[in-house]
This record gives C-alpha cells, sequence and structure tokens, in this order.
C-alpha cells in the first residue's frame, strides 16, 4: 500500500469534512479517526461513507464490525481503499 | 414463581398493550425474522436478571438505566424492566460522566454484535404503579445541565394512539419500521420503537447509517423514521430495489431544508412528514414540505403573551402540565399559515438530532486549566442542509497561553476537543477554534454575535475533489470548490463589490498543492500567471493541479466549463533545492 495513497485518504478527510487548519501530517497514520484521535463524530461517518462512494465508488455497509475497522485509522481506509476501488 | 415456558406479562398488559399475535415476525435482524415465541422467551430471561438485581431508586420507585444500541435487544430489556414495574431511564450515551451521573444498575450494551442470546448482566417485581414515570429521559435544558424527564406508560401510549390516527392510513400491516436514529431517544423511540412494538408491525434491527442501506433492504413495504442529516443524502442513495414500497417516512431533529424535504418524497414516492415536537410534549405537529404545519390529532398551539413562545396544549402532556400547557423554547407566529417557527428563545442548538446546550459547552470549557473564559456559538452555514458548526472563542489562562506557544494550532485545537471528549456527546465538541486576549466588543462595551462571527469567517474556499476522467493521473486533481459569501477575503474587497483577489486564488493553488501533492510552493517562483475573469461569491470554479517536470512544477488553472478565471506555474527555485538537497 503506497505513502501516497495514505497523503490522498489524509486530504480527502481533511476535504470531506472542512477540518480547518489540519495538514495531512497531522493525522497519524495509526490514530483512531474517531473517539480518541481526531475525535469526529456519526455526521462525520455519515460523511465519509458518502465521500467514499462519490470519489471512489466504494459501498461501505451498514453499521458493523468491519465498517469500524474500516474508519478506524488513515492507514486501515486507505488500505481498504487500496483493496475495494473500482479500477 | 416464574415459568420459563409462559412469561407472566399480565402487569404489563394492564397498561403496556403487549404486542399481539398476528402472524408476522416481531423483528428481523441480519436479515432473518425474530419470531414472537423466541421474543417472549428472551423477554422472560431478561426478566431473570433483572429480578435478581438490586435496583436503584429513581423518582421514589425502583428503577434501572437502559442503554443498549441494539434494537431488538433494547426492546427486551425494555419491556422485561417494565413488566417488573421497574422505572427504566435511558440515557443518551455510556460516557464515563453519565454513568457517575447515574448510580443505579446500568443494563443493555454498546456492543452491536450477534450475541442475542444473553441476558445476564433487576429488584423485585412490584406492580407497575399507575399515574407514576415509567421511563426517563435526559434533554438539555437552557441552563445546561441535563435536566431527567418522566413519561407514564399511559402517556407514551397516548403518543402511539396518537401517530395510528395521524399517520396510521398509509401503512400496510405488513410495513415494516426502518430507522437512521437512535431508537432510545425521544424520537426514535416512540416513532421507532414503540409505534412498531405496539401496532405491531416488525421493525428491522440494523440502523441505516448510508444511503447505500436502502439498497439492500427485502422487497416489502416500509416505514423510514429519519432525520435530515441522513435524508440530505437520499440523493446518493440507490433506486429502491424492486419490490420495495416506501409507505411514508418521518422527519425530525432538526428543521427539514425544503429541497431536502422535496427529494426525499421524489425518491421515496411517498409523504416524507416533518415532525415538530420536544421530549417534553411528544410529536405536536407535521407538515409536508412547504405545506403548512398541521397540529398532530388533540393537539393546540398557542403563543405566549409577549414572548411570542409557543405554548403546546397536548394530550401527551402530564396531568399537571395539561391545565397550562407546555411552554417551548420556540418562538412562533401563528398566521394565515398557521404555525410558523421562527427561532430559539434559549441557548440550546440542534446538531444532527441531538439538542446542544451551548451554555453547557462553556461551563465544561472553563473548568479546564488552560482557559480563563470561554464563548461558543453556532457558525453560519452557506447552505440549508450543511451540518450546523459550532465555533469556540476562548480566552486563554496564563498556563493555556504557555501549552499554547509550544504547539501547532492545530494540534493544541485537537487537545482541548480531547479534554471534552468524556464529559461532552462527540456532536457537542467545537470545530473551530479561535484564541483572543479578550472577546470582541463594540463602542457600548457589548460583544456583539457579529463580531464574534467574524472572526471565524472562512478563508478558503470549501473543495471536493472530482472523480478522475479517463484522461487523468496520478500527477493530476480537479477541485470543485465553492466561494462562501462570507469569505474573510470580501470584507473591504471592494465595499459593493466583492472579488476574489488574485493573491488569494495564488494562496489557494498553494494550500491545495501542499494537501494533495505535499508541494511545497512557499519557496517557488511562479511563472506564466494570468488572470482573466473575476471570481465572485457564490461562484463554483475548478481548480486544476498538475505536478509536471517530474515533481518540480506544478500548474494551476481555476475554470468553470471553457472559461479560465486564472492560470500559474509554481516552479521549485533550482538553487535552492540543490543547497537543500546538499545539507
Amino acid at each position: 500500500m503506497s505513502d501516497n495513497l495514505i497523503q490522498e485518504i489524509k486530504a480527502f478527510i481533511i476535504e470531506s469534512l472542512d477540518l480547518e487548519d489540519l495538514a495531512p501530517e497531522d493525522i497519524e497514520d495509526d490514530a483512531p479517526l474517531f473517539g480518541d484521535g481526531l475525535g469526529l463524530d456519526s455526521i462525520d461517518s455519515l460523511e465519509l461513507g458518502v465521500g467514499l462512494q462519490k470519489r471512489y465508488s466504494l459501498k461501505i455497509s451498514a453499521e458493523n464490525e468491519e465498517t469500524r475497522k474500516i474508519f478506524s485509522s488513515a492507514r486501515a481506509l486507505a488500505d481498504y481503499v487500496a483493496a475495494h476501488r473500482a479500477l | 414463581m416464574l415459568t420459563m415456558s409462559e412469561p407472566d406479562l399480565r402487569l404489563l398488559s394492564r397498561h403496556w398493550a403487549l404486542p399481539a399475535d398476528n402472524g408476522r415476525p416481531i423483528a428481523w435482524c441480519g436479515g432473518q425474522p425474530i419470531a414472537r415465541a423466541r421474543f417472549y422467551r428472551d423477554i422472560e430471561a431478561a426478566r431473570r436478571t433483572l429480578a435478581g438485581l438490586d435496583p436503584g431508586e429513581l423518582d421514589g420507585r425502583p428503577g434501572v438505566a437502559l442503554y443498549d444500541t441494539h434494537a431488538y435487544r433494547f426492546a427486551v430489556w425494555l419491556l422485561a424492566a417494565w413488566s417488573l414495574g421497574l422505572a427504566v431511564v435511558l440515557p443518551g450515551d455510556d460516557l464515563p460522566a453519565t454513568r457517575e451521573a447515574l448510580p443505579i444498575p446500568w443494563i443493555g450494551s454498546a456492543q452491536t454484535g450477534e450475541a442475542l442470546s444473553d441476558w445476564s448482566g433487576g429488584g423485585p417485581p412490584s406492580a407497575l404503579d399507575h399515574g407514576r414515570p415509567a421511563m426517563f429521559v435526559f434533554t438539555s435544558g437552557s441552563t445546561g445541565k441535563p435536566s431527567l424527564i418522566g413519561k407514564e406508560l399511559s402517556q407514551l401510549r397516548a403518543e402511539v394512539e396518537m401517530f395510528e390516527r395521524a399517520f396510521g392510513a398509509d401503512l400496510t400491516p405488513e410495513t415494516r419500521f426502518v430507522t437512521s436514529v437512535p431508537h432510545q431517544h425521544m424520537y426514535g423511540l416512540p416513532f421507532f420503537m414503540l409505534w412498531s412494538l405496539s401496532a405491531p408491525h416488525p421493525f428491522w434491527v440494523e440502523k441505516l447509517r448510508y444511503p447505500e442501506d436502502l439498497g439492500r433492504l427485502p422487497p416489502a413495504d416500509y416505514l423510514l423514521v429519519s432525520a435530515p442529516t441522513f435524508l440530505k443524502h437520499l440523493p446518493d442513495a440507490p433506486p429502491p430495489p424492486l419490490g420495495v414500497r416506501w409507505k411514508m417516512a418521518t422527519s425530525a431533529g432538526s428543521s427539514l431544508a425544503l429541497d431536502v424535504a422535496r427529494a426525499g418524497i421524489a425518491y421515496m414516492n411517498a409523504p416524507l412528514y416533518e415532525i415538530y415536537g420536544s421530549t417534553e410534549t411528544g410529536a405536536a405537529a407535521h407538515r409536508v414540505a412547504d405545506a403548512p404545519w398541521q397540529p398532530m390529532p388533540g393537539v393546540r398551539l398557542a403563543l405566549e403573551e409577549g414572548t411570542s413562545r409557543l405554548l403546546i396544549h397536548s394530550p401527551l402532556l402530564s396531568e399537571a402540565e395539561r391545565e397550562s400547557g407546555f411552554l417551548s423554547g420556540d418562538i412562533a407566529r401563528l398566521g394565515e399559515r398557521g404555525l410558523e417557527l421562527i427561532g430559539r428563545a434559549d441557548r440550546v442548538v440542534k446538531i444532527g438530532e441531538k439538542r446542544i446546550s451551548l451554555t453547557r459547552i462553556e461551563q465544561e470549557l472553563s473548568r479546564l486549566p488552560e482557559v480563563a473564559s470561554a464563548r461558543v456559538l453556532p457558525l453560519p452555514h452557506e447552505h440549508e442542509s450543511d451540518r450546523l458548526l459550532l465555533g469556540a472563542v476562548v480566552v486563554l489562562s496564563p498556563e493555556g497561553r504557555a501549552l499554547r506557544a509550544t504547539k501547532k494550532k492545530a494540534h493544541f485545537d485537537l487537545g482541548l476537543r480531547a479534554r471534552l471528549r468524556d464529559r461532552l456527546d462527540p456532536l457537542a465538541l467545537p470545530r473551530r477554534w479561535r484564541y483572543v486576549e479578550a472577546f470582541p466588543c463594540n463602542d457600548m462595551g457589548k460583544t456583539t454575535r457579529q463580531d464574534m462571527e467574524r472572526l471565524f469567517a472562512p478563508r478558503l474556499a470549501h473543495a471536493e475533489v472530482l472523480p478522475r476522467s479517463d484522461g487523468d493521473n496520478d500527477d493530476s486533481v480537479v477541485l470543485q470548490l465553492a466561494v462562501p459569501h462570507n469569505l474573510a477575503w470580501f470584507e473591504g474587497h471592494f465595499p459593493g463589490l466583492p472579488i476574489l483577489p488574485g493573491v488569494v486564488q495564488v494562496d489557494w493553488a498553494a494550500h491545495f498543492a501542499r494537501l494533495y501533492f505535499s508541494f511545497d510552493a512557499s519557496v517557488c517562483d511562479i511563472a506564466s500567471l494570468k488572470f482573466q475573469h473575476i471570481i465572485r461569491p457564490g461562484d463554483a470554479p475548478c481548480l486544476k493541479l498538475s505536478l509536471r517536470c517530474g515533481g518540480k512544477e506544478i500548474e494551476f488553472t481555476f475554470f468553470r466549463d471553457d472559461k479560465i478565471y486564472s492560470h500559474g506555474v509554481f516552479v521549485a527555485r533550482k538553487s535552492r533545492i540543490e543547497t537543500e538537497a546538499g545539507t
């Protein structure tokens, strides 16, 4: 998995959620996006899910353990995008 | 003595109609029906657990706190507790501070896993006292302190009967209930949980989280209990699968933008009722799109003289309140078109479906050693359907100033958010932070809302990456920008004729070059810079960034269709790069 994609995913998170003053390097690859770490909320997870569909044609399924894993960190999200994005 | 095969639910059924056996499953979980017999068995098992607990005291009677994110488990615990005469308090979350504030037994689980057989984990049975609250929920009052509101079974029952009268004609007996909102809050609870349990209609256990989830429902009739935060994404949802028929939907929690309402109605080809109400009053009025509000059956609306606050007379109010009516925090008009809601009288805002007290956030902020004083305000948004963001203006303490000096602003912001996390709902955490020596004030010494809002005027366009088209490669990105009307750069540039300054366009190009390509334009020269057309508030230009010459140059173009607003190239300074490479 390329570092480029992690960088792109971080930019995607910052843009989708309009996170002010935050640069990609402020988000650690393995830090949780929800709870500790960035502390995103339920509306953010909805916006991210919709954004992933638009940007990468990815479908995220209903709330389950897998979804939690996908959103657990920037790296996990990048892994998921790399594995599932429409080519 | 309770037996396993034959649940003793007589106590419950006297005040709360137990779902009658209509041959349909009670719920659907993981695509599988849950039969009524299973439901009764599970209630029985939960009753045994509850009977073994030493219940706490809630308003003078035995009670437990129930927090379960799984709708079926929640229903089992709720009916089991009620059948034992236990009052149930429904906390809005299970944060440590909330648990601390409720020193009574907690039941239920925040795990959404599949374990539906474990009911370990209530007081001696007693008759559920008629005329005393059977359920308590929290609401954030205007004082900032969450207050506990009690509901009697008869009130809850009356509300469900009200729904039947108002909307029952839209449903078929087979209609299944699905929801995108929490089932334990005072909107999802009556509309999704209690209505489906008592009608009875099978309920769909899995919460709808993304619009795609609508495309996975099996053929059936459905009712959707939802909220604006979810409904605004319906245009992104796959079309309803063959055989999925929407009968109706409800929206509550915050105001529903008209375009969102219309798109929802078009998507479902069914009525989408916007519900007005509150935790205290239950549902009070409903409307479809921009039709006038209709009071719910039996509800009468009036205005308090002098304040124009809405006074709600409703059969759902407790006996004590029924005489005087409930004075809401909403300022309203009652004109030719009926009810018109104008705004809130207190300092409570709606984010997602939650009522958030600004006063409470300020209190929690002020407790932190880094903070001398703090003000929190909702920030103006460009589109009605955008999420509401909270901004915090903070005067730091000497300790806070010292810490701030050692950290990047983004890290300091995140640090303050983290400190609030176990005391406030995630939705209540401020998103924008400004640190000031003192709050801005006018000649009269007053801090005005406009002055505070000006601190947050955006400096950057909102941007969305457009999907790659065939000709694109990894070395270019196209952004769809939206230029907000309240951009800081428009102030005074120029009075009456706001224009986006050219230097800001270059600055934005540099910002996005850094974001998407880690390209540092601050050590670059700018070549072939041209401004061809002006950009004004509300414009939606695209920005294309292309990496060239092996990463040494970035070309940027602001454009819209065939029109080019501006164009330029960042060229890395040769000498500088070589110098850096040598160190």
